[in-house]
């Protein structure tokens, strides 16, 4: 699975969210009604962050939020959400978040080569503020390209 | 114990009464300076009973702390008040072998009647041990001490006079630049330059003797010089350590660069000794002692309308330090990164304790950058966030030619593993520190776009480029 095959399915724009947590959830419940996460794949996000502090808000404004495959992870997926007003994370300068990519992981290398051309997507400073402020589905997926 | 060690010890105690005083001395500098510059008669009135009187007695009580407390500062300050009044001359040598000798007096009387006070009695005779030797030390003070004190002090200043009469004062270079890596110059500085100094502003209103040690020149020319000539972690440290230098005024900073190469030594003398000359000649002077030696605070210490003058003075002896030191650094090759560590260490031993910024120079040079080829990402999982960190390093290795960095991503309870450089996130790094003890860690709030990643590069690129060469 790569970049290409993320359709407008696994994109939401501009969404509330009235905490972290509310965000996390809200991120997650795609990948949960596509039975590629169990439930309990979110809590374990979000207990991660109550142990760990938010340290997958990688940059700026973006998270990745994941949890350990063990914690019901069912199939290697992602989904991209952005929040409008941003969320706060309580992570210092790189607050607030303005997407959240989450993904589901099987094991901790299948999905690397997918990373690697999210990076390079996400290493291009103008191409995250723009993907930060999409207006739709199909303008997010374009620019993901 | 070497005569080095002893003369520094003696500096140290010698500074350790200066030093928390100089507050009160700039205060009193500003008061005169301004005073004196703007003829008004309430400033001036502060100008001599500070002097003669404040200054000393904060002497003799940071002296007489130092050797037996509160108690020893009590008493050192009253028979301090004896010298003062039994003498004509500012009385901070009186001050510097009062305060301490008495404290120490006290002391011995108390070891002498531990145990054979009466119970309840402690305080009444605490109390009055100080009162009685106190008095009876102030008038051996004002008799026979404060004449014989003035004496001395008026040698010391007929021979600073000599000197400044027939312009020898650079000659004090050949004795000041040298002290100074080898931390002697706290003997000079507190014990001659600042009490000499203070008695020319009883007379002149300014003083260049306070210039003499607190130039910045002559090291940030041995600096500026590592700064284009040196290699490796020299030329890397050079930069830093001439901002601690010159803004901060730690001096101390350029010692393990004189230390690596002492020849350096007749550059910084030569630069010293210019500088000197231009401060003598332009006839300028500070008001006050400037300490730490920084451009900030001479600037603020300097007479009104000398500023330009000293930085011409200061920029002097830099331009001379930095132009003889060039032929000598590059004779040495640039100084490499394991002498400058081993000079660092060395600075450590003749400061006889660890310099506070000796961890500038370890934390440059402890890591051997040019060995690194596995760089872990760790973060808790060990899928995400390190997996993207991860990507992103390798490809800015990738970029910068490193092709046999490999970059891998783990979780921290897979840690320890085989690899020289660990990346996390700040708030992981200590759950990283503790599992991992032999690797360089490095930790990063932005995964992305992390400065650290182009510094890690540019410290292997240099790491390994100072290898070949």
């Amino acid at each position: 699975m790569l970049l290409e095959t993320i359709t407008t399915n696994d994109v939401q724009i501009g969404l509330h969210a009235s905490d972290w947590e509310d965000a996390i959830r809200q991120a997650a419940a795609p990948l949960t009604a596509s039975g590629a996460i169990q439930p309990s794949y979110i809590e374990g996000m979000i207990d991660s962050v109550h142990q760990n502090g938010p340290y997958f808000v990688l940059a700026k404004g973006l998270a990745l939020a994941h949890a350990r495959p063990e914690c019901g992870a069912v199939r290697l997926a992602l989904n991209f959400t952005t929040f409008d007003p941003p969320v706060s994370f309580g992570a210092g300068a790189n607050d607030p978040v303005r997407l959240i990519i989450t993904l589901a992981a099987t094991d901790p290398n299948s999905h690397i080569d997918l990373l690697g051309e999210l990076a390079e997507v996400l290493m291009d400073d103008s191409r995250m503020q723009q993907l930060f402020s999409a207006a739709s589905p199909e303008e997010f997926c374009a620019l993901l390209g | 114990m070497s005569v080095r060690v002893k003369i520094q010890k003696f500096g140290s105690k010698l500074s350790s009464m200066v030093i928390p005083n100089l507050g009160a001395f700039i205060a009193w500098g500003l008061l005169t300076a301004v005073g004196i510059a703007i003829d008004n008669d309430m400033l001036r009135s502060f100008i001599t009973p500070m002097l003669n009187y404040l200054l000393p007695l904060l002497i003799a009580f940071a002296g007489g702390k130092m050797v037996y407390d509160y108690r020893g500062g009590v008493i050192g300050t009253v028979a301090t008040i004896g010298v003062i009044i039994g003498s004509s001359v500012t009385m901070f040598i009186g001050a510097m072998i009062l305060g301490p000798l008495s404290a120490w007096i006290l002391k011995q009387f108390d070891k002498a009647i531990d145990g054979k006070v009466p119970m309840g009695f402690e305080l009444l005779v605490n109390n009055y041990s100080v009162g009685i030797l106190g008095a009876i030390l102030s008038v051996i003070g004002c008799v026979w001490l404060g004449p014989a004190i003035s004496s001395l002090t008026n040698v010391f200043a007929a021979g600073v006079n000599v000197l400044v009469q027939n312009n020898l004062l650079p000659l004090t270079a050949i004795l000041i630049e040298p002290a100074k890596p080898l931390f002697l110059n706290n003997a000079i500085g507190q014990g001659i330059l600042t009490p000499m100094g203070t008695l020319q502003l009883d007379e002149l209103g300014k003083s260049v003797l306070f210039l003499l040690e607190s130039n910045p020149g002559p090291g940030l020319g041995i600096l500026l010089a590592y700064m284009f000539f040196g290699k490796g972690s020299s030329k890397t440290s050079a930069w830093g350590a001439s901002v601690i230098h010159l803004f901060g005024g730690i001096h101390e900073i350029y010692f393990p660069f004189v230390l690596m190469n002492p020849i350096l030594i007749l550059p910084l003398i030569v630069g010293g000794a210019c500088g000197t000359l231009v401060f003598t000649m332009l006839n300028v002077g500070l008001v006050g002692v400037a300490s730490p030696g920084s451009i900030i605070s001479i600037m603020l210490m300097s007479s009104p309308g000398d500023q330009f003058k000293i930085i011409l003075g200061i920029a002097a002896a830099c331009v001379v330090t930095f132009v003889l030191a060039i032929p000598l650094i590059k004779r040495a090759g640039g100084g490499d990164d394991a002498s400058l560590k081993e000079a660092a260490k060395t600075m450590n031993e003749l400061k006889g304790k660890k310099s506070r910024i000796s961890s500038v120079f370890e934390s440059i040079e402890d890591f051997d950058f040019s060995k690194v080829t596995r760089i872990a990402y760790a973060c808790d999982a060990g899928i995400g966030s390190s997996a993207m960190g991860a990507t992103v390093l390798q490809k800015k290795c990738k970029a910068a030619g490193l092709d046999d960095i490999k970059v891998f991503h783990i979780a921290i309870e897979n840690l320890p593993t085989d690899c020289q450089v660990v990346v996390t996130q700040e708030l992981l790094l200590d759950r990283v520190k503790d599992v991992q003890k032999d690797a360089y860690c490095i930790a990063v709030t932005d995964f992305i776009n992390a400065p650290q990643y182009d510094e890690l590069i540019e410290k292997i690129k240099q790491a390994r480029s100072a290898k070949q060469a």
